[in-house]
């Protein structure tokens, strides 16, 4: 009621930048807060490995030790082939001693291949750790910082608002007297006037 | 004027809201990320034993490879030493890579202990000043200012009243009465006073 143009254009801008205000908001919160989260849940307790890199290495340690198994498990066999096809004669065993033979270098390899894995793991596990601290703290700090840009929004939104009761109630009171001195001198007046400043003071934010 | 009133208590209200959302998120993640470092701080480091195991492993290894054959005395010696000196280094190299590595961590530590300390006592410098700009934005009390502003109308309108000449006034009559009979100077208040009267 009694808006200009203007104003209903700028009120309709409010609104729809509220919108849009509240609607990003939720589109981007619920990500910071998801890997947030996931970080701090990944990193575990102080001086634990992150259960990320634990989950990786264990699924590589079993898939390495299953390919030493399986060439440990050919070896036998694989000896007794070479050995048949090469057509000259052995002494009886001959087969079986290469064999070991092949499955003890396998052994040595199986354990190097392990050492290797854990030395891997460590220095994963601290680069994890060193990652996901540098991004949990750079990222809260980062929202702690956004927290206060819409805290200064809220202050700049709160000046704005230049509601006062009182002042509506005394405006309403002479605006209300006025009108009843020209309806009914006295009384009109004084009823007027009461009107008037209730009116006034629920329009002022009372 | 109650339109945009309204629409800016309603976008403080917001405002507020989703700075409260936020900061407990930041909060709580900038929270557990100092925590996580104080721990290590007091003792809880990662613990690195299996690598360092595991390169001396190598080390042992290596040097019993470096050792050799022969069958002779002399090359068993020669062998041997070998396989000593190979096994002195190995293990030196590796003490000395775990002592520069524990010191790499506790600088780390104490960098990211101090840097995002700091951060933290600056964002909590920037609440203060956003406290600071909240109160600057309020009236000092709006009900009384708006009361006393009509209590200043209404005695400046009585102190008017009061002024006017021949308004019954007690105060008025009693002066017009004093320069009543008086002539001062050209141009002084009386004068005038009196020069108005003819």
């Amino acid at each position: 009621v009694g808006q200009t143009e203007g104003q209903a254009t700028a009120s309709g801008l409010s609104a729809q930048t509220a919108s849009q205000q509240e609607e990003l908001f939720r589109l981007g919160q619920p990500s910071l807060k998801m890997a947030l989260e996931d970080m701090i849940k990944d990193m575990g307790a102080p001086g634990s490995e992150p259960q990320s890199v634990k989950t990786a290495f264990e699924a590589l340690g079993k898939s390495q030790n299953a390919a030493f198994d399986q060439s440990e498990k050919a070896a036998p066999l694989q000896a007794e082939q070479a050995y048949k096809q090469g057509g000259m004669r052995a002494d009886p065993g001959a087969a079986s001693s290469a064999s070991d033979q092949i499955i003890a270098g396998l052994e040595d390899q199986r354990r190097a291949t392990s050492r290797q894995r854990q030395v891997a793991e460590t220095d994963a596990s601290m680069q994890t750790r060193d990652f996901e601290l540098s991004r949990i703290l750079g990222l809260s700090e980062g929202a702690v910082s956004s927290a206060f840009g819409f805290s200064a929004n809220a202050i700049r939104d709160a000046s704005m608002d230049q509601r006062n009761p009182m002042g509506g109630a005394l405006s309403g009171l002479a605006t209300g007297a006025a009108i009843g001195t020209e309806v009914y001198p006295g009384v009109g007046t004084v009823v007027g006037g009461v009107i008037g400043g209730v009116g006034g003071y629920f329009a002022g934010g009372g | 004027m109650g339109g945009r009133d309204a629409e800016a208590e309603r976008a403080a209200q917001i405002n507020q809201g989703l700075s409260r959302e936020q900061f407990q998120l930041g909060y709580q993640g900038a929270k557990a990320g100092l925590d996580y470092e104080r721990g290590e701080y007091a003792g809880q480091t990662m613990d690195q034993t299996g690598k360092w195991e595991a390169k001396m492993t190598d080390v042992l290894e290596g040097a019993a490879l470096t050792r050799g054959g022969g069958s002779d005395i002399r090359s068993q010696i020669t062998g041997l030493e070998k396989a000593d000196s190979a096994m002195a280094l190995g293990r030196s190299g590796v003490e000395q890579e775990k002592m520069a590595s524990g010191l790499d961590e506790i600088n780390r530590i104490r960098s990211v202990l101090s840097g995002h300390g700091l951060q933290a006592t600056n964002l909590a410098s920037q609440s203060g000043a956003l406290q600071s700009q909240a109160i600057s934005e309020m009236a000092p009390n709006p009900t009384m200012s708006t009361i006393l502003a009509a209590a200043a109308g209404g005695s400046a309108i009585y102190g008017a009243y009061q002024q006017k000449p021949g308004s019954g006034s007690g105060v008025a009559q009693e002066r017009t009465a004093t320069y009543a009979g008086q002539t001062g100077p050209a141009g002084s208040d009386s004068a005038t006073l009196n020069l108005g009267r003819l």
